[in-house]
């Protein structure tokens, strides 16, 4: 009997969607609607890609989501329900999420409809036409709509971006299309104080925005949110333990510096005590002085370099990687038909 | 091929006979579990792969050891198992014709021996391979169709029909199993668990069939074991097909990731870059049988490199069948 070895090229490109859930009792059945005719949308437009996974991750909910979850799960076909045995917070229930998909295409989104499932075609269009492995939402305009937070938001982002050097921190937002192969290698390199976003960003540099209209309605209905100054501290934290502190660098390179104008100085006193002596007001000062600024400026770098030791060990340990493949030819098809429908 | 004997607490007088064809890493598995549940090795007997001659004589003395006991009036049930292969993944349809051949020997044994004594309770167990079966496929679901990429399939797809044909009258139970992964013993084919586990430790480099994105669903073999050695030893109703998966997709950068951990080593790799084993394979939780409860993925991998770790520290002398099927 003859049998030739060939690889299933008829199926169409998976997109899996992960929704970490903590207190969302009063929007995940409309999430789940709004998800379910999405697909079959894109299934009557003969789209070459299908909505395939919906993975609801109950990171130990504090309200009647659990139930919820299930209750969908059994409902809906491609709903699965994960259940967190504690709240592990969001970016883990994120990670978890994306461990159990195998989509193509993963889109991680907001519990509270603070993100539109009509959003997640235009970033697979970015995403394909531009070839890109990552794109995030980016809010047209204030998500809360109170200056203050939002200004908050913009300036913390800033200052974590003049700390690491990561301008990527910017465009950092939970409703993001990422490339399932990336996704699940990020996840699975990802430690206990791993900044999710800043372990894509060690897989690619194709990282690209769309702007949407993102509203916190939880915020802007009950004045409750997610996030309060302690929860920002310690992203704040994670972002710096899980990035090459740009800072550190300066540091080193202040105490070259200061080593260096130590060196200059007893130079130059040298000089002047043997072809220019002249009498001193204060004797030993200045060479103290210059002591002083050489030994401080050794120790700082040497400090500066054992701190970027450590740098690289740490990062070796997130699981930062060394090189990953990819395979961009899947987009192909989803390429051609968004060429066709735009002529 | 490995006999048991099974005497339930309530019909102590009515053994019920247990006869296991290949005892591998799922086989063995399935042998410790039944031994677990109070099962009691009875007798191993040989059967030939190679001449069909030797193999009916073979058959012949397994039907004279089983059927005694049916004489005698007590034997009440018999369930046979098939959990043989000698082929792999990549295997040619030369390599395997002689398990298509010995599996349908077995089956027509089978039903001859059911034919002659026909008031006897018979059940096949059979173990197919839902990788081979749904290749290439993802979010496998009941509605999902059976398309071999391979010899491998096509021959488990074959062995399916077959038995679903020829075993009328019988109780037929058919597992499709994802991945296995597990310490099977010295004989046993390496899976890539234990490959990289065992390479790890001896620090030697693994080669890598398949992309770090290919993704694939691994379960443990001592969990299908129990899930089989229940369905024998209990009257839990078992549907005709289980697909038994953990329903959660793994890729192989994962599983590097959880076998450096587990194994605090450093894995040497070579990717090989042939696109043959590259293939995802996931299935949809849905299609899991109802009592199934797989080990959790990292749990599983501890418990291999324990097992393996231990195998290694005791040698060969440590590792013989009988030690291999003891409890505990």
């Amino acid at each position: 009997m003859e049998w030739h070895l060939t690889m299933a090229s008829d199926s169409p490109i998976f997109v899996s969607i992960v929704v970490p859930v903590y207190s969302g009792e009063s929007y995940l059945r409309s999430l789940t609607s709004q998800l379910d005719a999405i697909r079959a949308d894109w299934r009557q437009r003969g789209l070459p890609v299908d909505l395939a996974e919906v993975i609801l991750v109950d990171d130990s909910a504090i309200d009647g989501s659990p139930t919820i979850v299930d209750a969908l799960a059994g409902e809906y076909d491609f709903v699965t329900a994960l259940h967190l045995m504690r709240n592990f917070g969001q970016h883990p229930a994120t990670i978890a999420g994306i461990l159990h998909s195998s989509g193509d295409w993963v889109v991680t989104m907001d519990e509270d409809l603070q993100h539109s499932p009509s959003d997640i075609e235009r970033l697979l269009r970015r995403a394909i036409l531009t070839s890109a492995d990552i794109v995030y939402a980016l809010p047209s305009r204030g998500v809360h709509q109170t200056r203050l937070r939002d200004w908050g938001s913009r300036g913390f982002k800033k200052l974590m971006v003049l700390l690491t050097g990561n301008t990527n921190i910017q465009r950092f937002n939970s409703f993001r299309l990422l490339r399932g192969s990336l996704a699940r290698a990020a996840s699975s390199v990802c430690g206990h104080e791993t900044y999710f976003d800043v372990a894509l960003s060690w897989f690619t540099r194709r990282v690209e925005t769309v702007k949407v209209d993102l509203k916190d309605h939880r915020f802007i209905e009950t004045g409750r949110s997610g996030y309060n100054f302690w929860r920002l501290l310690t992203h704040a934290r994670r972002l710096l333990i899980s990035s090459q502190v740009k800072i550190v660098r300066l540091f080193g390179l202040i105490a070259v510096a200061t080593v260096l104008v130590s060196i200059i100085g007893s130079l130059w006193l040298l000089i002047e005590r043997v072809f220019f002596p002249s009498p001193t007001l204060a004797a030993g000062w200045t060479s103290l002085m210059l002591v002083l600024l050489f030994f401080g400026g050794l120790v700082t770098f040497m400090i500066s370099l054992v701190l970027e030791y450590l740098s690289i060990i740490v990062l070796a340990t997130h699981g930062k990687p060394i090189f990953f493949a990819v395979d961009r030819s899947i987009d192909r098809p989803l390429a051609a038909y968004f060429a066709t429908e735009s002529r | 091929m490995i006999i048991l004997e099974h005497r339930h607490s309530h019909h102590p007088s009515r053994p019920h006979t247990i006869a296991v064809f290949g005892a591998g890493l799922v086989g063995g598995a399935i042998v410790r579990s039944l031994i677990h549940a109070g099962a009691v090795l009875a007798s191993e007997l040989p059967l030939d792969w190679r001449s069909g001659e030797r193999q009916q004589q073979d058959l012949e003395r397994i039907r004279q050891t089983i059927l005694p006991n049916h004489r005698g009036g007590h034997l009440e049930r018999l369930d046979l198992v098939w959990a043989a292969g000698k082929a792999g993944f990549g295997a040619t349809w030369a390599e395997l014709d002689g398990e298509m051949t010995t599996f349908e020997n077995i089956i027509r044994w089978a039903v001859a021996l059911h034919g002659s004594a026909s008031d006897m309770q018979v059940n096949l167990h059979m173990l197919s391979s839902a990788g081979g079966l749904f290749e290439g496929q993802r979010f496998v679901n009941r509605e999902s169709q059976a398309r071999p990429l391979r010899p491998y399939g096509a021959t488990k797809l074959q062995q399916e029909i077959f038995a679903q044909r020829h075993c009328t009258g019988m109780g037929l139970h058919i597992y499709r199993p994802s991945s296995v992964y597990g310490f099977g013993g010295p004989k046993g084919r390496s899976g890539l668990v234990n490959t990289l586990i065992q390479n790890a430790t001896k620090h030697a480099a693994s080669r890598i069939f398949g992309d770090m994105d290919t993704v694939r669903d691994y379960i443990l073999a001592s969990d299908i074991g129990s899930f089989v050695a229940r369905g024998i030893l209990t009257n839990v109703t078992l549907a005709s097909i289980s697909t038994l998966a953990s329903g959660k997709p793994t890729s192989i950068m994962e599983m590097l990731r959880i076998i450096g951990r587990v194994v605090e080593r450093p894995l040497y790799l070579k990717l090989e870059s042939s696109p043959s084993n590259a293939g995802h394979i996931t299935f949809s939780p849905s299609i899991l049988p109802a009592h199934w409860r797989p080990t959790d993925l990292e749990t599983g991998v501890r418990q291999t490199a324990r097992h393996l770790g231990l195998y290694f520290e005791r040698g060969p002398e440590g590792g013989d069948r009988a030690a291999l099927f003891s409890v505990g």
